[in-house]
């Protein structure tokens, strides 16, 4: 009897408790999700900042206000750049600073709430926009180590070149004052003709590298025709390279670009020669209705990542600056075709095609008269 | 007539300065590290000059330096350094390794003659210095590590130089040093001269 009493007075106080557990629970699962969303708004708001820090931390004051973060301080510095916010002196504040070579971040927030249950929510927004500070800074930190150490890779290349040109130029002028007689005379005039290809090709590629990225839409270019298996078969000459050219087929290109494109293929098959010297390089070019097809390839080893090759600065040799093949793609590209690299039962495998083109105007007209 | 071998990877260039020089010298042309070493085992060259920058690395001083030590181990002529390689690094190494002048692109042809002039010019009275027993050596010692250091650099390179000469005939070598045959032996172990690697530096 005295057992049924205590059960009906205790229903009523575990009713109670059990909802009072629950409406707790409900609480603290109202708070997870408000400031798992904070996060997640802040993760996008930065990528919708591009990543920069000077747009994005005002937006994550307003993104953290919902989350009952009063506000955020900040005192960052890179580069030569600083960002600063100064922070209360005496309210309820949670900091952090690091200092590293490139970069410092002072972080602190200004809670509203003073309930120790909720400082873990509040220390998990703040580690995510702790976070996504340092992560903004590195990355813009490698960018520009990385554009700039390619900028000075290729500013390095092209010094190499024009050094050579310059140098080239101070010998002719030396030459020239001191030619002599006619047999001096004629061996100077043999050797401008021997070193004419070599020179037309190093200009060639000092001014593309120069124009490259710098082309505008629409461009007028002076088209004329290549004829392609020649034109291999004068760079293959110029390299001392084994090897032979077959096919026929012509395009209406830019002559200059076109070296290029050739150039920069043959350059690293020659390159290549010189750890494999019975290397060979041929050639087929086929002429198809609108397209032209140029087949160049090697006899030598497989390349590895040649899915990479590409990619811009990406280099397998040790001094070279990876800008060669990126630029004779770019250029294709640029010419309406396409260019692909494979490693083949026989070698490594270059393919361009091209669209024939038409004869530019003036000239057509010329043809026909 | 002086025959120079000049390595330079760039045909233009080489061209131009085979020009200038070939009024005066015999030139043998290369370019690159494996058709130099080619020419100077076939020729009797007695002066270089070099381009650092060679392929397959033209942008870094590797190849010429690995061909400026080669010459100067195998031949030991007079090298002259004719690069668009700036970098202090690589004109310390060239100079240290013992290259006789190291000009920057784009030189004039003017200073590119005078070097070789100087060269020779130094060659010959070196030669001159020798027959009348005096033999210049050069070696690279750091200077604040005292004199002990130096003054065994320099035996070394005394010995080294008159065991070169008579062939490693201790004998000789005693009786030009004016020390006794034991102090040659001593010398031999203390700094671990072999013949093998004399002759092969012959």
């Amino acid at each position: 009897m005295i057992t049924l009493k205590l059960i009906q007075s205790m229903y009523m106080f575990v009713i109670v408790s059990g909802l009072m557990v629950l409406v707790i629970l409900l609480y603290l699962r109202y708070l997870t999700n408000r400031a798992f969303k904070v996060q997640l708004k802040m993760v996008e708001a930065n990528s919708e900042c591009n990543y920069d820090i000077g747009l994005f931390l005002p937006r994550a004051r307003d993104l953290m206000r919902k989350a009952e973060i009063d506000d955020v301080f900040y005192d960052i510095t890179y580069g030569e750049k600083t960002l600063s916010k100064p922070g209360p002196k005496h309210r309820r504040v949670i900091t952090r600073k690091v200092t590293r070579p490139d970069y410092s971040i002072g972080l602190g927030i200004v809670t509203v709430s003073p309930r120790g249950y909720q400082r873990y929510i509040y220390m998990i927004i703040f580690e995510t926009l702790f976070l996504l500070i340092e992560m903004d800074l590195l990355m813009k930190i490698k960018v520009a180590n990385d554009a700039l150490y390619n900028f000075s890779r290729l500013q390095a290349f092209l010094l190499h070149d024009v050094k050579n040109v310059t140098q080239f130029i101070k010998g002719l002028l030396y030459n020239i004052a001191r030619i002599g007689g006619a047999e001096r005379e004629h061996r100077f005039v043999e050797y401008l003709r021997e070193s004419a290809p070599a020179l037309s090709v190093r200009t060639d590629k000092i001014l593309a590298t120069l124009e490259m990225g710098s082309e505008k839409e629409g461009d007028e270019e002076e088209a004329e025709e290549v004829d392609v298996p020649s034109m291999i078969r004068q760079l293959l000459d110029l390299y001392g390279m084994k090897g032979e050219v077959s096919g026929e087929g012509s395009v209406f290109v830019n002559k200059h670009k076109m070296v290029t494109v050739l150039d920069n293929i043959i350059k690293n098959m020659h390159e290549k020669s010189a750890s494999e010297p019975e290397l060979e390089c041929h050639a087929s070019v086929r002429e198809e209705g609108e397209t032209v097809t140029a087949v160049i390839y090697d006899t030598g080893s497989p390349i590895k990542d040649i899915d990479r090759m590409f990619e811009p600065f990406f280099t397998t040799k040790k001094s070279g600056l990876g800008i060669g093949l990126f630029q004779a793609k770019h250029v294709v590209k640029k010419f309406g075709g396409n260019m692909t690299v494979a490693n083949t039962d026989r070698g490594v495998e270059f393919t361009i095609t091209l669209m024939k083109g038409a004869p530019p105007a003036t000239l057509a007209l010329e043809q026909t008269s | 007539m002086e025959t120079i071998l000049l390595t330079e990877d760039d045909v233009a260039l080489r061209a131009q300065l085979r020009f200038a020089l070939e009024e005066r010298f015999e030139v043998l042309e290369a370019g690159d590290v494996r058709k130099a070493i080619n020419l100077l085992g076939k020729h009797d060259v007695t002066l270089a000059v070099l381009d650092l920058g060679l392929p397959p690395h033209e942008n870094t001083p590797d190849e010429g330096l690995r061909l400026l030590h080669y010459i100067l181990e195998n031949f030991g002529i007079k090298v002259i350094i004719l690069t668009g390689q700036k970098t202090e690094s690589a004109a310390l190494e060239a100079i240290k390794s013992g290259a006789f002048d190291y000009l920057v692109k784009p030189a004039s042809i003017e200073q590119v003659l005078f070097s070789i002039d100087r060269a020779i010019l130094f060659r010959d009275t070196e030669r001159k210095l020798e027959e009348q027993g005096l033999a210049k050596i050069t070696f690279g010692i750091e200077v604040g590590k005292g004199l002990q250091p130096a003054r065994e650099e320099a035996e070394k390179n005394i010995i080294l130089k008159v065991l070169k000469d008579t062939n490693f005939n201790v004998y000789k070598s005693a009786k030009l040093l004016g020390v006794k045959r034991e102090s040659v032996y001593y010398f031999i172990k203390k700094f671990g001269f072999r013949r093998e690697d004399i002759d092969d530096n012959a």
